[in-house]
């Protein structure tokens, strides 16, 4: 090696060195990289977790609770809330047990439909489970209110048979929750479908909508039975039907069509009043239980809870695709 | 000139080329082949600690984080989206591990926050959580990064929090340094001892010709 190649690879050399001193090449040397940015648009929890989440709420809905009143519904209150803990604890001061009902029973293995999106509070999951006994397809919501907050079930609702539910959000995307009194996007709001769907159960005088179709099997199921009822009573009483939509706890998530779906809660009365023609009514024995007396000499009140699950489309005409009814209290006079 | 300058030069070399034999040297015994390098904070405190992404998440590596609580009581370690476990802590009063370092390979942490820490368990926003009366461990993939790492411990203080990242090729650089080093000094033994030679065989060039 002669003298000038020497002196070129140690200057090289060297060089080299010096420059690798450098703060960037140092961090490359050891494989250090800048940490990666946290996406803020995506679902909070990977399904797994969530799933994890719904499956273990949903088993403590289902399981018995033990204790007296002012307790049971201490306990309840740790797992449900919203709608869901409202039909709860009307069906114990019923004194109905909730295993045994619609709106509670759950199968064990839960389905995600899909999350709220972002990082924001509170957060949703919906989740589908399958009542093997029934074969009916439950949808869940589970809403976790504050950070230090766990999931509580605020919806669960029977779908109808043949229904489905369209596409929630695309996958890990998260859907936006929507407020009901939000109708960006939407032939009208939330709300105010609801209500048009609420007038339109209306009995005898239904309130004809556009807005929403009621022919789903709830509505025809209700509809034949108040005609059922109606011509039983013929002249001796009148029977109407209000239902008045109690949407304090709706949840509504955006559809990846940009559609809504809306999770709610309507209270439905039906009230029976006596006429002239008749002395009195004999009470069935169901309601002779519920109000305490066997027979109405002037109007038997009965109040329900009904729980829905309604799609609005960006266009046409919004449907319900589940739904239940829980009859909790009544007065007879 | 000339000459000295190269001595300088040949000098600073062979100097820079043992700092690095010295570096690469003690980088390999320490990492050993495997090229583990484990980092231990000690809190001796019940404040939950922290270990948030630009810690967790800037090697490609899986990083095993190991807490040992004092004895009797218990461990709980749970992983969540960044923002999550800055919403669940809040201002609360937290042990936040700020970087490594080397020369001890200890966990760097600082006291943040003032409040009382909320009951963290009770939160649905962990990917994942383990727990147990005794050390808990947990391997943090890169996978779902970034991610924040919190450690709680009830029952008593948290003694210990290890750091563990495995990278071999880090041995296989501390070699190289070493390999490097000892080129260094020979390139600049080399760069010094030719200048001496050519002061000794000057002259005798010139009274050849």
């Amino acid at each position: 090696m002669t003298r000038r190649t020497t002196s070129a690879v140690a200057a090289a050399t060297l060089a080299s060195a010096l420059l690798l001193t450098g703060c960037g090449t140092q961090d490359a040397l050891v494989g250090l990289r800048p940490a990666p940015a946290e996406k803020s648009v995506s679902a909070p929890l990977g399904d797994e977790g969530a799933a994890d989440i719904a499956a273990r709420v949903l088993a403590q809905a289902e399981a018995p609770i033990e204790g007296d009143a002012k307790k049971a519904a201490a306990a309840r209150a740790v797992f449900l809330a919203g709608d869901a803990l409202t039909v709860a604890n009307a069906m114990a001061a019923r004194g109905a047990a909730p295993a045994a009902t619609p709106d509670l029973a759950v199968a064990p293995k839960p389905t995600i439909v899909g999350q709220s999106q972002g990082r924001a509070w509170p957060r949703a999951i919906v989740a589908s489970t399958l009542d093997e006994a029934t074969n009916t397809q439950m949808l869940h919501v589970l809403v976790s209110e504050k950070p230090d907050q766990p999931f509580k079930i605020v919806s669960s609702v029977p779908m109808f048979a043949g229904a489905t539910l369209p596409a929630v959000a695309p996958e890990n995307a998260g859907s936006p929750m929507v407020e009901v009194t939000d109708g960006e996007g939407l032939p009208a709001t939330p709300e105010a479908v609801i209500k048009a769907y609420a007038a339109a159960l209306a009995f005898p005088k239904p309130v004809a909508t556009k807005a929403v179709s009621v022919d789903n099997a709830f509505a025809n199921s209700l509809k034949t039975t108040a005609a059922a009822q109606a011509k039983a009573l013929g002249k001796l009483g009148t029977l109407t039907q209000v239902h008045t939509p109690e949407l304090k706890n709706a949840v509504s998530f955006r559809l990846a069509d940009g559609g809504v779906v809306t999770f709610g809660l309507m209270k439905r009365t039906d009230t029976l009043a006596v006429t002239k023609a008749a002395k009195e009514l004999v009470l069935p024995a169901e309601y002779a239980k519920l109000t305490g007396k066997k027979k109405v000499t002037k109007s038997l009140t009965l109040n329900n809870l009904e729980t829905f699950v309604m799609l609005i489309p960006p266009t046409g005409q919004a449907s319900v695709i589940g739904g239940a009814e829980l009859l909790v209290s009544g007065k007879a006079l | 000139m000339t000459t000295i300058v190269k001595s300088v030069v040949g000098a600073l070399l062979a100097v820079l080329g043992l700092v690095l034999t010295v570096i690469g040297a003690w980088f390999a015994t320490q990492l050993g082949s495997s090229g583990t390098a484990q980092f231990t904070a000690r809190p001796a405190t019940t404040d939950p600690v922290i270990i948030r992404p630009s810690v967790l998440n800037r090697v490609e590596s899986d990083v095993v984080v190991t807490a040992t609580p004092a004895e009797g009581a218990t461990a709980w370690m749970a992983l969540a989206n960044p923002s999550d476990a800055a919403d669940v802590l809040g201002d609360a009063r937290v042990v936040s591990a700020t970087g490594v370092g080397v020369r001890d390979w200890v966990l760097l942490t600082r006291t943040v926050g003032s409040g009382e820490p909320p009951a963290l368990g009770l939160a649905d926003l962990w990917r994942q959580q383990e727990s147990a009366q005794g050390p808990v461990t947990l391997t943090v993939t890169q996978a779902q990064a970034p991610e924040a790492l919190v450690i709680a411990s009830e029952g008593g203080t948290l003694e210990t929090v290890t750091f563990t990242v495995t990278d071999k090729t880090w041995f296989v650089e501390a070699v190289v340094a070493v390999l490097a080093g000892l080129f260094l000094i020979v390139a600049g033994v080399a760069l010094a001892w030719p200048s001496r030679r050519s002061i000794d065989e000057a002259p005798t060039e010139e009274v050849t010709r």
